[in-house]
């Protein structure tokens, strides 16, 4: 019997107003142990299909199923119980300033009770181990780096060892390095932890050197979808200048503007 | 002025007001949704604890302080007036009924909301728009449980015992400048003031002024915050928010809770 | 500043709350003066209460010797009822 994929997205509309909606017929389905990207410009609604995968938001048509769950009609409690199965890195990591490195990545561990203190102080050194920054323990979230910062945070949303994780922006502000970490790190986690990931970016180059598969969006919707190489030769003339960073073509250079010799207040020729 | 302009802005006028009317009931339902959420903060009380400490214990040189200036300002402004009835003696009943009664709790208050209640909401705010409360959701803790209700409940806490302290701090600082500067005679300063000023009427009722305001105070702090626009700009905003409702909130409930109090048949 | 830190200071600022309320209860209100000894009850009618409240002091030759316990108003006499506590 064929597994059921981890994430489905099934005709799937999402507007905050009924006037203008954001998400369009999105068709999707991400099978386990791949690492998906979903990508496109700013304001596709890239963000709000990831939103709407967390179950932070519900779809105004369509159905979104996540680990065999309709989102949608799920409670409170069950939505929770969904999300301890899931760890998403927030853009700028979201790390708790309040805490140090140690304490937020055993947050979760703690919050969800019942482990002794040795047993949580292993799995955080565990988990920062992982991702290289066991020494930096006791450093606080304002003494580290944009990339060590990033880092910490993915240490803490693989504390429970979820079976999907989310990326939102990556590889936003990354120095060339910590993006290779990070590349590496996703990739490396994904299959050591048999997990799922599911990346939101609009960073074309690196993440189609990491992921099995791409869902490309425009304008709320899915306008192609594939493996890098088809995505990379696509004839499609958006994900063409996109994925080449042509500086003008299906999105023009231009903002919409009247007549220049007009702004110039020039006699028309 | 055209009609047209004239309904348009009584139109405006009348969105203000319920959305303002319906900003209060969405505050509410935050509240009973917080209440019924407190079991964290008080089952892990070490939360609420070190919430007593930012919003009590760091207010406590600004209330100190304070207190002792309005002690003494009551203590030469009361003396100047008293003495021209030639009941200077009264000092005491003065300075004691004034800070019990009204100033404790109502200054207090005020310098609460701006010191501890502003702090309160850029802190809540400033985790809103950095995504902190967003990551607790996902990683299925509730940022109200966990954020919001250990704040409310060090701020509850907090808000009676600082306006004790203010009123106490009044008192010594009206002594210090009635007896010791100017000379008033300390039997009868400290004999007339037990005289006049009652436990029940006067310090319990002073007691639960204090704690109407703290209820008020933290949760518009921690509702600001909790409902600001996440960014830089909203945070401000919603700091500035704090502090003005408060300040209105507190002395619009004084005036309510003095005239249910202090006024009509006395027992 | 860690989690004992926090309790010491919580627990002086708890402490000195406290010490301002019974500062307040016993120095500056009337706390002090309610007395446990045997009293015996007075009961007097005045033709006016003027400023008289439950609880105020009653006095003789300028001690206090005793506290209003209650004040009423008689329906048939038309005069106010005071009944005191006096040790």
């Amino acid at each position: 019997m064929p597994q059921e994929p981890i994430v489905e997205i099934r005709n799937v509309s999402f507007g905050y107003e009924a006037a203008r909606p954001v998400l369009r017929d999105i068709d999707l389905a991400i099978e386990r142990g791949a690492v998906v990207g979903i990508m496109g410009q700013s304001g596709c609604g890239k963000t709000t299909l990831l939103r709407i995968i967390m179950g932070a938001l519900a779809p105004t048509r369509g159905e979104a199923r996540v680990l065999g769950h309709a989102t949608a009609e799920l409670e409170r409690d069950g939505l929770y119980a969904m999300r301890r199965k899931m760890g998403m890195l927030f853009q700028f990591g979201a790390l708790f300033t309040d805490m140090s490195v140690f304490e937020n990545v055993a947050f979760p561990m703690r919050e969800h009770g019942g482990l002794p203190e040795e047993v949580i102080h292993d799995l955080v050194m565990l988990k920062l181990q992982a991702v290289g920054l066991r020494g930096a323990a006791h450093l606080r979230p304002t003494e580290l780096s944009g990339g060590m910062a990033r880092r910490v945070a993915l240490a803490r949303s693989i504390a429970l060892d979820p079976q999907l994780i989310l990326y939102d922006e990556p590889f936003t502000g990354l120095d060339p390095i910590s993006f290779g970490v990070i590349v590496r790190l996703i990739r490396e986690l994904n299959d050591s932890l048999g997990a799922t990931s599911v990346i939101v970016t609009h960073d074309v180059q690196e993440a189609l050197g990491v992921v099995d598969y791409v869902y490309f969006m425009a304008a709320g919707r899915v306008i192609a979808k594939g493996t890098p190489d088809e995505i990379r030769s696509s004839p499609e003339p958006f994900v063409n200048q996109f994925v080449n960073g042509k500086p003008d073509g299906p999105v023009p250079f231009h903002y919409p503007a009247p007549d220049y010799r007009a702004d110039l207040e020039l006699a028309p020729a | 002025m055209s009609l047209a302009t004239l309904r348009a802005r009584i139109e405006r006028l009348g969105a203000a007001m319920s959305s303002h009317v319906w900003r209060i009931g969405y505050a509410s339902r935050f509240l009973f949704y917080m209440l019924v959420h407190s079991g964290t903060a008080l089952k892990r009380f070490h939360l609420t604890i070190a919430e007593i400490y930012f919003a009590g214990v760091l207010s406590l040189i600004i209330i100190l302080v304070s207190g002792l200036f309005v002690g003494m300002v009551l203590g030469l402004q009361g003396y100047e007036t008293l003495q021209r009835f030639g009941a200077s003696e009264s000092l005491g009943v003065l300075v004691a009924l004034s800070l019990v009664r009204e100033l404790g709790p109502v200054v207090a208050g005020l310098l609460f909301a701006s010191r501890a209640g502003s702090a309160i909401t850029a802190e809540i705010g400033l985790m809103k728009a950095t995504e902190q409360l967003s990551a607790m959701e996902m990683m299925a803790v509730d940022p109200v449980a966990r954020v919001v209700a250990p704040r409310f409940w060090g701020g509850v806490i907090s808000m009676p015992l600082l306006a004790a302290l203010f009123s106490a701090m009044g008192v010594f600082g009206g002594y210090l400048v009635g007896v010791q500067l100017i000379g008033v005679d300390a039997g009868a300063f400290w004999s007339q003031m037990q005289a006049a000023v009652d436990l029940r009427n006067d310090i319990l009722n002073g007691v639960y002024k204090s704690i109407v305001f703290g209820i008020a105070v933290t949760w518009i702090a921690v509702f600001e915050g909790y409902d600001a626009v996440p960014t830089a700009e909203g945070v401000s905003r919603a700091t500035t928010r704090t502090v003005v409702t408060s300040s209105l909130a507190i002395l619009a409930l004084d005036f309510v809770l003095t005239a249910l109090m202090f006024t009509g048949t006395e027992k | 500043m860690n989690r004992s830190t926090i309790d010491l200071w919580v627990g002086v600022f708890v402490v000195m709350g406290f010490v301002a309320l019974i500062f307040l209860a016993l120095r500056v209100g009337n706390l002090a003066s309610f007395s446990t000894g045997q009293t015996y009850k007075i009961e007097a009618k005045f033709g006016n209460i003027g400023g008289l409240k439950v609880r105020g002091p009653v006095k003789s030759a300028g001690v206090v010797v005793g506290r209003v316990v209650d004040v009423r108003f008689d329906n048939e006499s038309y005069e106010a009822v005071v009944l005191m506590d006096i040790e």
